[in-house]
């Protein structure tokens, strides 16, 4: 074994204390390893070699003692704030009554019934050696439970990361009928990171969760993140993933229907340069009768950057009346970028309509030329034309003012590349 | 359940006639060694150049481990437990079709196989009114005619050595994957073809004809050669139910197009599916590889897969000349217990190389159907293309439909464009065709017939009428 690998295991065996965690962490590095790291041969990581591009563990990060370089970029929004920073609570505003906040070490602590009930519970693909990884080394967090039939509001959270590794896990619970907007911010310093982050979210029946999240990472972090959502009878899921940054990133998203007639949305926008490598897996699985998935999953890649998708549906035996619907495309704007591009249908039931696309390619000579003939610039074209070639994902997310602020995102980053003719080659 | 028994059951039961053919044979060792290997070349009496190329395999082939990717389970194999060579055999000759099970003759009835056919398919032995061997003769002095040279490979090791030589394994390297390797090892025979530069072969080969021993045993190696500006139309296998004593099929086939030349090859799978039980049936583990190494080549799989226990088949195209076009049409339909996990991998490396993949699975009973397929645009593929069509079809609520595609691109100017759906027989268009008088298996036969069309339509005119009948016939007894 690696230095690397052996590093990861070790930290696995040492995590930090929280109390009343001891037996689940013993079990969790157990099981973390038995594999260590993911490898290339593992099927689900065939596409991002992470043990050899994670490094050795870094030391622990530290609290900050004033995290106050969070820049909200949904302060448009004016929802309340609740701010984390190298992966420690740092500050937080007061949400509506009925929403109860707690941190992670605060709801072990006075041993919180919901917490302790949930925590851990969400039903996750087996097998996940990062997922046991987290619960070894998970050391602070976000708790937050939505009232029965409340609607919560939003609520930013912001992730402000400077150096070392930082390990969170939240835990979200809509009890039936609530309804609440989730908006993540992910930044940092330019220091080397190690960010690993895993949400279990319970979307009770009835409920309905926006969940979005923007993550624009140092330079020189390793940003790994997973979603484990439950979909209970008659909920709504509608997930929404931006990424633009950290040098190595995987944002997964395991969606399990625990009730019939529920709904998911999961869909995201990718935006890649330099030597970036960006992976969004997404795992939804149909358990149960008519529900309804939905993916829209759209990306630019320039430079030597590398993008990779992966999108599996599974309807299990007896998940009549599923309705999946996925939907992947990616531009390539210069010669040396590359997508990996995996749609998967894994189908047992008879009475589905179950369906993906996906395409690769780079922005159509025609148009441009149909541009540049009305007099637009060069830049000015290609920028338009991947604003609109990228408008088809961010049109998933319904709310006006929350697309509003994630489309600023986009066209900050668009007018900083699209200048680039990115090397493509005109040697046809 | 329709009242009508299902016919693969009959066609099943006569897979037992098959099982009974007791002819002497000398047969190697059980057990696969060192020693095994050499019996086979030397009982082929080979050059001790593929001897070398023989043993280089197996020595390899012993350090490798079986492949547990595919979505297909089945129990261990005892490769030592098998033999690996058996002499050829004449089939045991009946006097008449008379002889032959009633039931398997419906079943060729149906596919509306002539009698001839029929007798030669189910080993009767021909009267003089039938020359098998004179249609034989005249065909080969037509392609004789044309340069066009058509054999057993191991007929081609001894008259062509050079040819053989330079391209066995050209494709398809002794180090490809586990059952490639095992082949190399212990092939036993298949078909060699090579078609001379300009030259378009006068009609469709197919294994059908290289007669004689129609037995090639269980490791097929097929090795077709097309030169520049060269066409060849090949079809292997049949719509008939193939029996084999088997369990373990691992062919090899290879393909190698240069400049401007055009190989179309066509299979029909129907080998023994196993009983309705999931009991028995043929493993199929083929590797097809065709390379396109010459400008503005190309390369045309057509398959319809229909037999087997299990399928493990990916044909591929290596599309390095420029301009170089790959195709892949599949039927692949699976019915009781039988898994299929087929596909086809499209290899960019070339400039405006294009590929286009239609594949239809439909899967009925407690089968599981699985495309798994790879398109892979290199960093040189300026400008090319490809377009994917996979969809699917179930029957039943006990069975699985799986599509596993995998896109790789590092090419800007390359377009892939993927789209798949899994959906099942609609109640409407049922509907529609039982209001019209037809049955309800009759009906889903014509719906999935019209389902597959587009990958029907690419089969040699002999195939297309058969392979359509097939369709129907693997389907039944799996609604009502």
């Amino acid at each position: 074994m690696t230095g690397a690998a052996q590093s990861w295991l070790d930290a696995a065996l040492e995590g930090p204390d929280l109390p009343g965690l001891g037996k689940a962490r013993g079990a969790a590095a157990k099981a973390f390893a038995k594999e260590g790291l993911p490898h290339r041969r593992m099927e689900d990581w065939k596409y991002t070699d992470i043990r050899s591009r994670l490094g050795e563990a870094l030391p622990p990060a530290e609290p900050l003692e004033a995290p106050g370089d969070f820049l909200n970029p949904f302060a448009a929004l004016d929802a309340p704030e609740i701010c984390f920073g190298n992966g420690f609570w740092a500050h937080g505003a007061e949400l509506r009554e009925g929403v109860d906040v707690l941190t992670l070490s605060e709801a072990l602590s006075a041993k919180a019934d919901w917490v302790a009930k949930s925590l851990g519970a969400a039903k996750a693909p087996e097998d996940q050696p990062m997922l046991a990884l987290n619960t070894a080394l998970m050391r602070d967090g976000l708790c937050l439970k939505v009232a029965r039939g409340l609607d919560g509001g939003a609520v930013v959270l912001g992730h402000e990361g400077r150096a070392g590794r930082q390990t969170v896990r939240n835990l979200i619970v809509l009890e039936p009928g609530a309804r609440f907007t989730l908006i993540e911010a992910h930044q940092g310093g330019g220091e080397a990171q190690q960010s690993q982050q895993v949400s279990e979210i319970f979307v009770g029946e009835g409920a309905q969760l926006t969940h979005i999240r923007l993550q624009d990472a140092g330079a020189k972090t390793v940003h790994l993140a997973t979603d484990v959502v439950n979909v209970a009878g008659g909920g709504d899921y509608r997930g929404f993933v931006t990424t633009t940054g950290a040098a190595l990133s995987r944002q997964e998203t395991f969606i399990e229907f625990t009730g019939p007639d529920a709904e998911a949305h999961i869909s995201g926008a990718y935006m890649l340069a330099s030597d970036q490598h960006a992976d969004v897996t997404t795992r939804i699985h149909h358990a149960v009768p008519r529900c309804t998935s939905r993916e829209v999953f759209k990306g630019v890649i320039a430079d030597e950057a590398r993008g990779v998708f992966q999108g599996r549906v599974i309807v299990a035996e007896g998940a009549q009346k599923t309705d999946g619907h996925q939907l992947n495309k990616t531009l390539l704007l210069s010669d040396r970028a590359e997508i990996d591009t995996k749609p998967e249908l894994e189908i047992y039931a008879d009475d589905v309509k179950c369906s993906h696309g996906a395409a690769t390619g780079q922005l159509d000579e025609n148009q441009l030329f149909y541009m540049r003939a009305r007099g637009i610039d060069e830049a000015s074209a290609r920028g338009l034309l991947m604003q609109s070639f990228l408008a088809e994902a961010l049109e998933e997310v319904e709310d006006e003012r929350l697309r509003a602020c994630l489309q600023g995102h986009v066209n900050g980053w668009l007018g900083a590349h699209a200048e680039k003719p990115g090397g493509v080659p005109h040697e046809l | 359940m329709s009242e009508a028994p299902d016919i693969q059951d009959r066609a099943g039961e006569k897979y037992k006639y098959g099982f009974v053919t007791d002819i002497e044979s000398e047969k190697a060792a059980r057990g696969l060694s060192e020693e095994t290997v050499r019996f086979i070349s030397a009982k082929k009496n080979e050059p001790e150049w593929l001897l070398d190329w023989r043993l280089k395999a197996f020595r390899r082939w012993e350090a490798m481990d079986e492949p547990a990717w595919a979505k297909v389970h089945y129990p261990p194999i005892d490769f030592q437990s098998a033999y690996y060579y058996a002499a050829p055999k004449q089939k045991e000759k009946l006097e008449s079709l008379d002889d032959v099970d009633p039931e398997l003759l419906k079943t060729y009835e149906k596919l509306g196989i002539p009698l001839q056919e029929q007798k030669l398919l189910a080993g009767v032995a021909v009267d003089a009114v039938f020359d098998s061997v004179s249609v034989v003769t005249t065909f080969k002095e037509k392609l004789a005619e044309a340069g066009v040279i058509f054999c057993p490979i191991s007929e081609a090791v001894q008259t062509h050595p050079e040819l053989v030589q330079k391209y066995l394994g050209s494709v398809v390297p002794i180090t490809d994957n586990f059952y490639a390797t095992l082949n190399s090892a212990v092939f036993s025979d298949g078909s060699f073809v090579y078609i001379p530069k300009g030259v378009k072969c006068p009609m469709e080969l197919s294994t059908y004809f290289r007669i004689n021993e129609a037995e090639t045993g269980q490791f097929e190696r097929t090795l077709i050669i097309a030169e520049e500006g060269a066409y060849v139309s090949y079809l292997e296998g049949c719509t008939a139910p193939q029996r084999s004593e088997h369990q373990l099929h691992a062919a090899v086939v290879e393909l190698v197009a240069l400049d401007d030349a055009e190989i179309k090859y066509s299979t029909v799978q129907n080998w023994y599916p196993g009983d309705e039980t999931g009991k028995g049936g043929i493993y199929n583990f083929v590797t097809k590889r065709g390379a396109c190494r010459g400008r503005n080549s190309k390369i045309s799989w057509t398959q319809v897969e229909t037999g087997s226990a299990i399928t493990w088949k990916y044909s591929s195209c290596i599309l390095q000349g420029e301009g170089s076009v790959g195709e892949f049409y599949s039927i692949a339909i699976t019915n009781n217990y039988q898994q299929a996990d087929t596909g086809t991998k499209m290899l960019h490396l070339g400039k405006n190389t294009s590929s286009r993949i239609i594949s239809k699975g439909i899967s009925a009973g407690h089968a599981q159907n699985t495309y798994r397929g790879l398109v892979s645009m290199h960093p040189k593929a300026a400008g090319a293309r490809n377009y994917t069509q996979c969809d699917s079809l179930l029957i039943g609520d006990e069975c699985g439909a799986h599509t596993v595609p995998y896109i790789e691109s590092r090419n800007p100017t390359a377009m892939v464009e993927h789209e798949a759906t899994t959906s099942k027989i609609s109640e409407d268009q049922l509907f529609y065709a039982r209001a019209r008088g037809l049955g309800e298996e009759e009906a889903v036969a014509l719906i999935v017939n019209g389902f597959a069309r587009d990958v029907l339509q690419q089969l040699p005119m002999e195939f297309a009428v058969e392979a359509q009948k097939l369709v129907g016939i693997s389907l039944e007894g799996s609604v009502g």
